[in-house]
């Protein structure tokens, strides 16, 4: 709360209290005011506001003023009595009790009077401050106000300064608006002045106008008068250059009249002398047809010459061909007469030839038989090849294993050579030691030992010679399948070259068929990418598959509209087209100017949509009819599926033979002469009208008609009584 | 460019941008064959071009609607192209067909999102536009009135709407084709070309 504002606060409220304490203070001491102003300021605590209030205060201050006056005259008396004290110490004693007393007594009142002054005190200070406080917020609220009014003024200021510069603007854009304006309406002046005068530019021009057409009218009937006599003239000149030629043509008819004349002068003479050459031509005519007859016949002979001609050369050769033959013949027959063994005649030889012929068949089978053989016997060459390469085969493997034998036959026998040989030493050993025997004991035992370690040994021969054996054996057998294999190897190879060779083959036959699919691919890649580019091109032009895709436009399309428009168009053309032909037509007709053209216009325009009128209608009718044997066609549909659904579901079928009247003839119906009639009558009820087959039913009718009044019930009874007899028959 | 995020692009932002682009090359291409006035077309700047945008209100909510229709499509997926078919109002017969294929990625859904920054398409269309606008260069001169209409081919279990309706596909007979640049958002993929008639 403390706030510059609030000092101020606080010094103008001690300036005012101030004041008003030397406003009082001029007038009044303060003991005196003090006094009094416990008992006046009591009541009213606030400050004093009003002038009333104040006046009240003053007056009572009077009071109190009177009062402090005897307090002075008292004191006054006091100091008298203390100075009479002085020179009178009795009356001074008295005085001074008394005075005494007094002191006593006004010091009392002034104790009290103080500390009514102090609690007065209190309370202003008490009050001063509540004062201050109020003071201090009325401040605040003011500075408060005063800010606000500062911010408002502020904003206040910019606003009108905006305003301002709004005005400005708004002024300056009536300014210009004005300006344009009075541009325009000067403009609007000087345009409607320039309309006043372009309208009064174009009367003029239209009197001129007028005037011209006028003069035009003249002109054209002038023209055409013109016109007229130029045809005139034409025709004439016509006339005239037509009645030239005739004048030339009959010169020149006279011309030839003559030469004619003179011509037929001539022809008696003419005459005799045509019937003189006809008959001459005649003679000659037969002469003619004579030399014709001779030539063909000339002819003829000439052909028949050569034939005769040629026949003899024919003759000739044919006799050089008889001798010819007749010197074969006789070569033939001589020959035959040197050697026996030939044919004497061509039966002969032909019976020979057909034995020679039996002959070669017989060799031909023969040669077959042969061939055959010569096949078998290859083929048994073959197989005998073959069974030798085996044998061979086998032969080798013989040879090899006697070539062991024999290796092993002579090891045996360099063996046995060895073995000999050590056993005569042995034996010589032995001889040596027998000879040099001295011991015989011993040396027994030593032999019997020795001979123990030889057999020792032949056993150790016996059992490696078993052993080479084996082994040669085992190399025989080894050899044995190598050969084999090697044979085999043999084959193999020759089949594996073989299939090798299929496999070339095969080989080349695949590169081929590669080399072709290749091809095949090439072509089929450019076809693609030929239906690729159509396929792009028709893309391009907008094509689409109808399956998947399908076009949207807007009905309301400019296009469209346009289109509308342009028929519209074309309708009004055509109606000012046919406005202005009735109108160009009444002109000729009237051959110059017409009055009311117009409006003759207008009524021949509406005798003329007459026409219009009658093909509309036409249309319509046309449509009107399709319609209508639609409609017909649309109902014989219906009646007649109604007809069957009827007579599939009632079993009867309904015919109309003539209005009013039904005939119903019943599905299960032997003969179709078993109908039954009904008629309706005006008001809508049936009746039934006999028939030959009603007559039948007579006693039904009775039940259902007469007694029931059913025909429902009458019809299905008979239903179901033909069917039960249609039923029966089938059964 | 609604809903596109910054680094990559959505199902629903793709189909706005090309929907954009759509917009705008229907309008370039209108004012470049000189289809209508060239005075009631306005600047507009897009794609870091100066782009011609019709203010006729009539071309301006056909557009709309048309391309308010193929975005919903985009979204779904079924647009497989749109034609613009310039053609001539006195004989009805085509003149020029702007073809512009469209490839949906159908494995695209609404959670879909693709590394490509919008920057780098925007870079793409701009291209596009630049050739539609060079192709003026070998376009025969279109002499008679013409009017223009679009078609969307779509797939064919889309709905047609109201006020749509099917079309035949508009071809030209005798027709020379040029292939324009393409662009994709990596969902959609545009691919630009033009047919024309062939002048003898």
């Amino acid at each position: 709360m403390d706030s510059p504002v609030d000092n101020t606060a606080v010094f103008r409220m001690r300036k005012d209290f101030d004041a008003f304490l030397s406003g009082s203070g001029t007038r009044l001491e303060m003991p005196s005011f003090r006094l009094d102003l416990d008992k006046k300021l009591g009541p009213s605590r606030k400050k004093p506001a009003t002038n009333e209030d104040i006046r009240a205060i003053i007056e009572k201050e009077k009071a109190e003023k009177l009062r402090e006056a005897e307090l002075l005259a008292a004191r006054s008396q006091i100091t008298r009595l203390e100075s009479q004290l002085t020179s009178t110490q009795m009356s001074n004693k008295r005085a001074r009790i008394e005075f005494e007393k007094d002191l006593g007594s006004m010091k009392h009142d002034r104790e009290r009077e103080t500390e009514q002054l102090s609690d007065l005190r209190a309370k202003l200070k008490q009050s001063v401050e509540g004062e201050k406080l109020a003071r201090a917020e009325l401040a605040e609220g003011q500075r408060d106000w005063e800010a606000a009014r500062a911010a408002m003024a502020t904003k206040l200021s910019k606003l009108q300064g905006e305003k301002m510069q709004l005005e400005a603007d708004i002024q300056k854009v009536k300014e210009e608006s004005w300006q344009q304006m009075m541009e325009l309406k000067h403009e609007a002046g000087r345009s409607k002045a320039e309309l006043e005068l372009k309208v009064t530019e174009l009367e003029e021009s239209r009197e001129q106008l007028r005037l011209q057409s006028h003069h035009m009218e003249e002109l054209t009937e002038k023209l055409n008068e013109f016109e007229e006599t130029r045809n005139k003239l034409r025709v004439a000149e016509g006339k005239i250059k037509d009645l030239e030629e005739q004048i030339s043509k009959q010169a020149e008819d006279a011309a030839v009249n003559r030469s004619l004349r003179e011509d037929i002068d001539k022809v008696p003479g003419l005459l005799k002398e045509v019937n003189r050459l006809r008959v001459e031509n005649e003679y000659l005519q037969q002469q003619q047809q004579n030399a014709h007859l001779l030539q063909e016949q000339l002819i003829s002979a000439q052909h028949k010459l050569e034939a005769a001609e040629k026949r003899g050369e024919k003759l000739a050769e044919l006799e050089v061909e008889h001798e010819e033959l007749k010197r074969r013949l006789q070569r033939w027959e001589a020959e035959d007469v040197s050697g026996s063994r030939r044919p004497q005649s061509p039966a002969v030889l032909s019976q020979r030839v057909q034995e020679l012929q039996t002959a070669q068949l017989v060799a031909l089978e023969e040669k077959g038989r042969l061939q055959s053989d010569l096949s078998m016997m290859e083929l048994k060459l073959k197989e005998a090849r073959e069974l030798h390469q085996k044998i061979q085969g086998e032969f080798s493997v013989q040879q090899m294993q006697t070539q062991q034998l024999n290796e092993l036959i002579k090891r045996l026998r360099r063996k046995l050579l060895l073995v000999t040989k050590e056993r005569e030493s042995y034996k010589r050993i032995l001889d040596g030691y027998e000879s040099e025997i001295t011991v015989p004991v011993p040396a027994s035992s030593r032999i019997q030992e020795l001979e123990d370690v030889v057999e020792g040994y032949r056993q150790q021969v016996q059992e490696l010679e078993t052993q080479l054996q084996q082994t040669n054996e085992l190399h025989a057998q080894t050899a044995a399948r190598c050969f084999q294999l090697e044979q085999q190897c043999e084959g193999e190879n020759s089949t594996l070259n073989r299939s090798l060779r299929a496999d070339q083959d095969k080989i080349h036959q695949l590169q081929e068929q590669v080399v072709q699919m290749e091809q095949e691919l090439k072509k089929a890649v450019e076809e693609k990418e030929i239906l690729e580019m159509r396929i792009e091109q028709r893309n391009l032009q907008g094509d689409y598959d109808p399956t998947r895709t399908k076009v949207l436009h807007f009905s309301a399309n400019p296009a469209s509209l346009a289109q509308q428009q342009r028929e519209k168009e074309v309708e009004r053309l055509q109606e000012e087209n046919a406005r202005l032909a009735a109108r160009v037509q009444l002109l000729e007709q009237s051959g110059g100017p017409v009055e009311d053209l117009t409006m003759q216009v207008e009524k021949q325009l509406e005798s003329v949509p007459e026409s219009k009128l009658v093909e509309e209608l036409k249309a319509q009718l046309s449509r009107e009819e399709l319609r209508k044997q639609r409609l017909v066609e649309a109902f014989k549909k219906t009646s007649q599926e109604f007809r069957e659904t009827c007579y599939q579901l009632l079993g009867y079928k309904i015919d109309l033979p003539c209005t009013g009247q039904y005939r119903l003839a019943s599905m299960y119906s032997s003969s179709p002469q078993d109908y039954l009639l009904f008629k309706q009558g005006s008001s809508g009820e049936i009746q039934m009208l006999e028939t030959e087959f009603s007559r039948q039913q007579q006693d039904k009718m009775e039940l259902y008609l007469q007694t029931r009044d059913s025909i429902p019930a009458l019809l299905s009874s008979i239903t179901l009584d033909l069917f039960n007899q249609q039923t029966m028959s089938l059964d | 460019m609604a809903s596109t995020v910054k680094q990559c692009i959505t199902l629903k932002g793709s189909a706005a941008i090309v929907a954009e682009f759509f917009n705008y090359g229907i309008n370039s291409i209108l004012y470049q064959r000189g289809i209508y006035p060239p005075e009631t077309f306005t600047h507009q700047q897009q794609y870091g071009l100066t782009l011609l945008v019709t203010t006729n209100d009539e071309l301006l909510k056909y557009l709309k609607a048309v391309i308010g229709q193929v975005k919903d499509w985009l979204n779904e997926l079924i647009v497989q192209k749109l034609v613009l078919v310039i053609k001539r109002v006195d004989t009805n017969e085509v003149v020029e067909r702007w073809q512009f294929d469209i490839q949906c990625d159908k494995t695209a859904n609404e959670t879909t999102k693709r590394d490509k920054t919008e920057k780098e398409v925007k870079e793409e269309i701009k291209s596009i536009i630049r050739q539609i606008t060079a192709t003026v260069t070998f376009l025969p001169l279109l002499e008679a009135v013409c009017s223009f209409d679009i078609l969307i081919y779509t797939d064919k279990d889309a709905e047609v709407p109201t006020n749509w309706g099917e079309s035949g596909p508009h071809f030209i007979a005798n027709s020379e084709e040029v292939r324009l640049r393409s662009f994709t958002t990596t969902i959609h993929k545009v691919d630009a070309m033009v047919a024309f008639k062939k002048t003898d």
